[in-house]
């Protein structure tokens, strides 16, 4: 390696190191847990594919092992993927620029004969490969895992936070967000250990504000059943929670106890006619809403993460940098 | 601007003004090539803003500042300076081997075979950590670091600050041998005036971030007058009423005596006057002084 | 070969300290003609003083007709100033030994024979160049020696 690569993988290398030598001990954990999994599926023959939902009508012993097995690691390793960004930012990003403005090294490093977009952008793309490279690993072992038992039962569905922020590009962007984050953060505060902890605080802000919201960007699917046919099973969708009856005019009206359902009380059938009900309607985001979600959080995350590099090359260009 | 081989580093005007005011205003200097430039000055005086300005590190807030006529931080200028910051950093998980690895990379023109031997002179092992190493060998390391650029302007803050005697003409010794072999510039700052004295032979005198003294060594000492003799109780500050009080640089009494320091003037003084030629060091700390005047009086 | 020493407290310019050594080096036969004295290099990295101090205090010594400069080899001595009639047990001192004896039982102090030999001395070898004391103003040029009045 030469001139700048070399000094960014010096500095790197422990972080670079130990990440590969962490990821190399998950993907092992991984390729065994899912081997078991898999060979436990085959011998009991249940059929994966076919038991989506809630409702998948294939509850038996098997199943019920299946799942109680592979929830607890999958969890655990969705949180360590969710948990990533969070981590690169205050290990990886922080320092980045923060320890050398800290110890006072920038001033060693940017008075040698190479400038400054030469050095922070060397260092800064050995950070964002690895980041990158760490992160779709990660991305793609929970998605390897996972789908065999995805949406099933009682177990884990692309909706739950376990899984969407865990796999899939928004994942990786996620990270990316964390690296600039954390770098930005080092920067502008100079020191690394409070960068540590604006870094901390921005992503999970981030991530909590964008799991809060996610329902906000796009309309789900109006499901409606006529009359007083059962309410369309939800299967592995994602409900919203919102449900009621609709009109002769086709309004919605969502108040699931328009018609309690007890002694003394009149049917649903009748109830229905005497409130004008025509039928039942429930809000679902299909299971393919996956990707929507998935395409606009990364969008999101990118465009983060290139603001905060461009305030950085911008402040860089500026300097003073203390 | 004109490129003047024979200035390092010349300063027209330059300002620099941070949030607590300015700690440069309105500095015009030349510093001479191949010369030796002691940087004076109290804390405060703006010495290391200067040199932060010299290495591209600050940009100046007003003014101009070149660097053998080239903009400080360019990679004309980059490449023939080298800087020697006041706490001395390094990396202190490299190795030493690292660390000049690190000059060898990041430099085009880079003489390892120097830097290795100044690491090596002082006994200090290729892999030692940095941050294992003493004061004393972290700034060899660094010193080595520095002469290995080959640079045409060495600039060092406080270079011996926190070192020990022994230590401290060990890397005196270090950089007057540069300067020996290369004619390197060297521009230094340092509290250390006994120092400076046997080793720099031009002064840039800095107070409150103003240029106050500009010159030659041997010269400036020539054109000052160290005089003692019977106060004057007609006067303020016990000189005959004659002196230029434009050329009093300092001047105290002490019960009947009067021990002034003026720069030269038509006015000679008579016989009963104990004239000397000031030292550097002497000259100096006289304008230091003259620099806080409360504290003068105090 | 000579290691040089510097007293900062001295007050004597470095270039002369370097100068009395050699020329002590010499009187005490520690450098002989045909010796090399070490290179600028080597005495400012000994030493720590600027490199010009060392080569102003050869050219002392060049001008004395004590050392020359080789090109390419180094500053070589030409001849030696140790005397034989300095020497512990020469007759000079002895009769020098004399003289103090009989000033002291004259009723001289030590500094008394101090500074009656030295006033001889000066008579007898009169300094070539003494510096002035005060030099007189000079009309220099006001861009070498900047200086800014108290303004406040």
């Amino acid at each position: 390696m030469k001139g700048t690569l070399w000094l960014a993988w010096r500095q790197q290398r422990a972080l670079i190191l130990t990440g590969a030598a962490v990821l190399l001990a998950v993907t092992a954990w991984v390729v065994v847990m899912r081997t078991d999994m898999t060979g436990f599926i085959s011998s009991h023959h249940i059929d994966t594919a076919g038991c989506k939902g809630w409702d998948g009508g294939c509850e038996s012993e098997a199943t019920l092992k299946l799942l109680d097995d592979n929830n607890g690691p999958l969890r655990a390793l969705g949180s360590l993927s969710t948990a990533l960004p969070v981590l690169i930012g205050i290990f990886w990003g922080a320092p980045l620029l923060g320890r050398e403005l800290e110890s006072g090294t920038w001033k060693l490093a940017l008075t040698q004969g190479v400038g400054i977009g030469r050095w922070f952008t060397t260092r800064f793309a050995l950070a964002t490969a690895s980041t990158v490279l760490g992160s779709a690993v990660l991305a793609a072992l929970v998605a390897w895992w996972w789908s065999p038992v995805s949406n099933m039962l009682g177990g884990l569905y692309w909706h739950d936070g376990y899984i969407f922020n865990a796999t899939g590009p928004a994942a990786v962007a996620c990270a990316l967000f964390g690296l600039a984050a954390g770098t930005a953060a080092g920067l502008l505060i100079r020191r690394t250990l409070p960068a540590m902890a604006a870094v901390l605080g921005a992503v999970v802000a981030v991530r909590f504000a964008l799991n809060s919201f996610r329902s906000d960007w796009i309309s789900p699917q109006l499901w409606i059943s006529k009359g007083d046919a059962p309410r369309r099973e939800i299967g592995s969708g994602w409900s919203t929670g919102e449900f009621g009856f609709v009109d002769a005019a086709g309004r919605k009206h969502a108040i699931p106890d328009a018609c309690p359902w007890g002694e003394g009380l009149p049917d649903l059938k009748t109830c229905m006619a005497q409130k004008g009900f025509t039928g039942r309607y429930r809000t679902v985001y299909p299971s393919g809403d996956f990707w929507t979600f998935q395409w606009i959080e990364t969008g999101i995350f990118v465009g983060l993460a290139a603001v905060l590099v461009a305030a950085i090359c911008f402040v860089l260009k500026r300097r003073p940098l203390p | 601007m004109t490129d003047d081989p024979t200035t390092a580093l010349r300063a027209t005007r330059l300002g620099r003004r941070f949030r607590g005011g300015w700690a440069l205003r309105d500095c015009d200097f030349a510093l001479p090539a191949g010369r030796i430039t002691a940087l004076v000055g109290p804390n405060g005086a703006g010495k290391s803003t200067l040199f932060h300005l010299a290495t591209g590190l600050l940009r100046p807030t007003s003014g101009d500042l070149r660097v053998f006529g080239a903009e400080p931080g360019s990679p004309a200028a980059r490449d023939r300076t080298a800087f020697l910051a006041q706490d001395k950093p390094l990396y202190p998980r490299f190795t030493v081997d690292d660390t000049l690895r690190f000059g060898r990379e990041l430099n085009g023109d880079w003489d390892h075979a120097s830097a290795e031997r100044i690491v090596r002179a002082g006994n200090i092992p290729l892999d030692a950590r940095v941050g294992a190493l003493s004061q004393g060998q972290t700034t060899r390391v660094a010193l080595a670091l520095a002469f290995g650029k080959r640079p045409d302007l060495l600039l060092l803050d406080e270079p011996l600050a926190d070192l020990d005697p022994l230590v401290r003409i060990e890397a005196m010794g270090l950089v007057m041998a540069e300067v020996a072999d290369r004619g390197t510039t060297v521009v230094m700052s340092s509290h250390v005036l006994s120092e400076l004295e046997n080793a720099c032979d031009h002064v840039l005198l800095l107070g409150r971030g103003a240029v106050r003294l500009d010159g030659d060594a041997q010269r400036l000492c020539d054109t000052h007058v160290r005089i003692t003799g019977l106060a004057d109780p007609a006067t303020d500050d016990g000189l005959p009423p004659d002196v230029d009080r434009a050329t009093v640089v300092e001047a105290a009494v002490t019960g009947r005596q009067v021990h002034a320091l003026l720069r030269h003037s038509d006015w000679s003084p008579g016989d009963p006057w104990i004239v000397e030629n000031p030292s550097l060091e002497d000259l100096l700390l006289a304008y230091l002084r003259s620099d806080h005047p409360a504290e003068a009086a105090a | 070969m000579i290691a040089f020493r510097i007293d900062r407290r001295s007050g004597v310019a470095t270039y002369l300290q370097l100068v009395h050594q050699v020329r002590q080096a010499l009187r005490l036969g520690m450098l002989e003609p045909g010796d090399r004295l070490p290179t600028a290099r080597e005495v400012v990295e000994a030493v720590a003083v600027n490199p010009n101090t060392v080569l102003r205090a050869y050219r002392e010594l060049e001008r004395d007709g004590l050392v020359e400069p080789r090109p390419g080899q180094g500053t070589f001595v030409r001849r030696s100033l140790a005397r034989p009639a300095a020497a512990a047990d020469s007759p000079l001192r002895a009769e020098a030994a004399a003289w103090v004896g009989r000033a002291r039982a004259a009723g001289l102090e030590r500094e008394d024979v101090a500074a009656l030999t030295a006033s001889v001395l000066d008579d007898a070898f009169p300094l070539p160049d003494p510096p002035p004391p005060f030099i007189p103003a000079q009309k220099q040029k006001p861009t070498h020696t900047h200086t800014q009045e108290e303004d406040t």
